[in-house]
């Protein structure tokens, strides 16, 4: 409760340091229930009077007042709409604007005495915010932006000569496991068969096919770990691999399309 | 400095005190007038030896009438300005005039003790007889509605601390709607989650539809209650809790006589 009351009203209260603590919730509980008759308007009435008042002395109307802090609060929020709006077309980044509107309605809250009623609210907090993003401007001239992900894309490119490699090796891997887990494994891995569609073709379990392509797998995986492979320059050479797994899927083509 | 100049500053907050010593806008408004009116018939009554918004307080005073004093009943504005007169109304003029002065327009002691012409010590019996009187007004029956021994009984010393009855702790629905029947609280202090893994918000609703009576959720889990559904205005205290916010939370609640957020 008490912090919803603005500091500026403590310095209108200087009975309030010697009150207990009970009197001091029972004035901000009594400021909020009247705060609406502090806010309004002053009647004609009393204007005029004030103006009786001034009549034989130099100055006659009384001087423009600053808004009460209910009704200065009312305006500002009514301004945060057109200032973010602002903030980005002139910082050019939405995280940017947002601090700085932050910024912007900090200043002006604090130099709210010096906000004088009926001009215009909207001016008064753009040049708060103009101010504000141009001095930034000027200090960050000697900073340098970094921006973390960026410099990790940069800096750190993944390696791709040994693509090729790994996939000759992969290819050789595949000619030495036994023929039925090799196409199981090319028609559901390569492929992108269902198990189903897989058992239809070769005319076995569904449960079959899930076994062989698990073991093709693990021998596969174990090849590739322990680089238990035939040499380049033997026998079957990776140069008949290619062919032979370019023909499998070539049938799975036709299967597809079939 | 033109007279009108220092007085302009100071006419909102005086009107905000007319208001609330009389009940009434309209009265208070008048009584304005009628300082203003002083003033501008002989503005060399205004005292210039004192901050001129002391000096628009004691012209005031002059023009006040203590005793002719009938409070108004209140004429329109918020629900809680309208608590808040009817709680002032049922003051002794003279306490009404001290508490305000000192807690609401922060005067001091010393300046309160000038502007109703007595001593010190009096304007000091009389800010004590009003707090006295609001506490007597605002004293509730509390009952707490909390399944975990520790939390219910720290909620226990806290309430009564600020001089309310605990009317009995409930830990879970059925034990809140018979301690509800059995004796009627004027605040409702309700966790969510029970012991029987029944909701605090269930029993909060059987209670509502029963009679209205101001209730503060004290919860871990405040997204259960921010559901949109009722009841939702309500008072709502995170756990773990810091014991000024629930003691502010009750003292609210209380001298409203409502369920409803304030302010924020």
């Amino acid at each position: 409760m008490a912090s919803s009351i603005p500091p500026k009203s403590s310095s209108r209260l200087p009975g309030a340091a010697s009150q207990s603590a009970a009197e001091r919730d029972i004035g901000a509980l009594l400021r909020v229930a009247f705060a609406e008759a502090e806010a309004a308007k002053l009647p004609q009435a009393f204007i005029d009077l004030l103006d009786r008042l001034g009549q034989d002395e130099a100055v006659v109307t009384p001087a423009p007042e600053g808004l009460s802090d209910t009704e200065f609060k009312n305006q500002l929020s009514a301004v945060i709409a057109p200032l973010r709006i602002y903030a980005r077309s002139i910082s050019g980044s939405v995280d940017l604007a947002d601090d700085l509107v932050q910024e912007a309605l900090l200043k002006a809250w604090s130099a709210r005495g010096r906000y004088r009623a009926g001009t215009n609210m909207r001016a008064w907090t753009y040049v708060i915010l103009r101010n504000h993003y141009f001095s930034q401007v000027r200090r960050a001239r000697f900073k340098g932006e970094w921006d973390e992900f960026t410099a990790d894309l940069l800096l750190a490119q993944p390696v791709n000569q040994e693509a090729h490699i790994a996939l000759s090796d992969v290819q050789r891997g595949l000619l030495q496991l036994p023929d039925l887990q090799r196409e199981a494994l090319i028609l559901v891995g390569a492929g992108g068969m269902a198990y189903e569609e897989v058992a239809e073709i070769c005319g076995c379990a569904v449960g079959t096919i899930k076994s062989r392509v698990a073991r093709g797998r693990a021998a596969l995986a174990a090849m590739m770990e322990t680089g238990n492979l035939p040499s380049r320059q033997s026998g079957s050479t990776a140069a008949n691999a290619a062919p032979m797994v370019d023909q499998i899927m070539n049938q799975v083509e036709t299967l597809r399309h079939g | 400095m033109p007279l009108a100049t220092q007085i302009a500053p100071h006419l909102p907050f005086l009107r905000r005190y007319a208001r609330a010593l009389v009940g009434s806008q309209e009265q208070g408004d008048q009584l304005v007038e009628a300082t203003l009116a002083a003033i501008v018939a002989d503005p060399s009554s205004f005292p210039t030896d004192v901050a001129p918004n002391l000096g628009l307080y004691k012209c005031f005073q002059a023009v006040f009438d203590a005793d002719a004093l009938v409070p108004a009943a209140a004429d329109g504005g918020s629900s809680f300005e309208s608590v808040a007169a009817a709680r002032l109304a049922a003051l002794m003029p003279k306490s009404r005039q001290a508490l305000l002065l000192g807690a609401m327009e922060g005067f001091t002691v010393a300046d309160s003790a000038w502007l109703l012409g007595c001593s010190e010590a009096e304007v000091r019996a009389h800010v004590a007889q009003a707090l006295a009187d609001i506490e007597r007004q605002t004293r509730a029956r509390v009952l707490i509605i909390e399944d975990e021994p520790i939390i219910a009984m720290h909620l226990e010393t806290i309430v009564r601390d600020l001089g309310h009855d605990v009317t009995g702790i409930a830990t879970t629905l059925t034990e809140a709607m018979s301690a509800f029947h059995a004796e009627p609280p004027g605040l409702v202090l309700a966790d969510i989650q029970l012991a029987d893994a029944s909701s605090g918000i269930d029993a909060v609703k059987a209670m509502l539809a029963e009679r209205p009576v101001p209730v503060i959720f004290i919860t871990a889990f405040p997204e259960r209650l921010l559901t949109g559904e009722r009841p939702e205005p309500t008072f709502l205290i995170t756990k773990p809790f810091q014991v000024p916010t629930v003691e502010a939370a009750i003292s609210q609640a209380m001298f409203f006589n409502s369920t409803a957020r304030v302010g924020g």
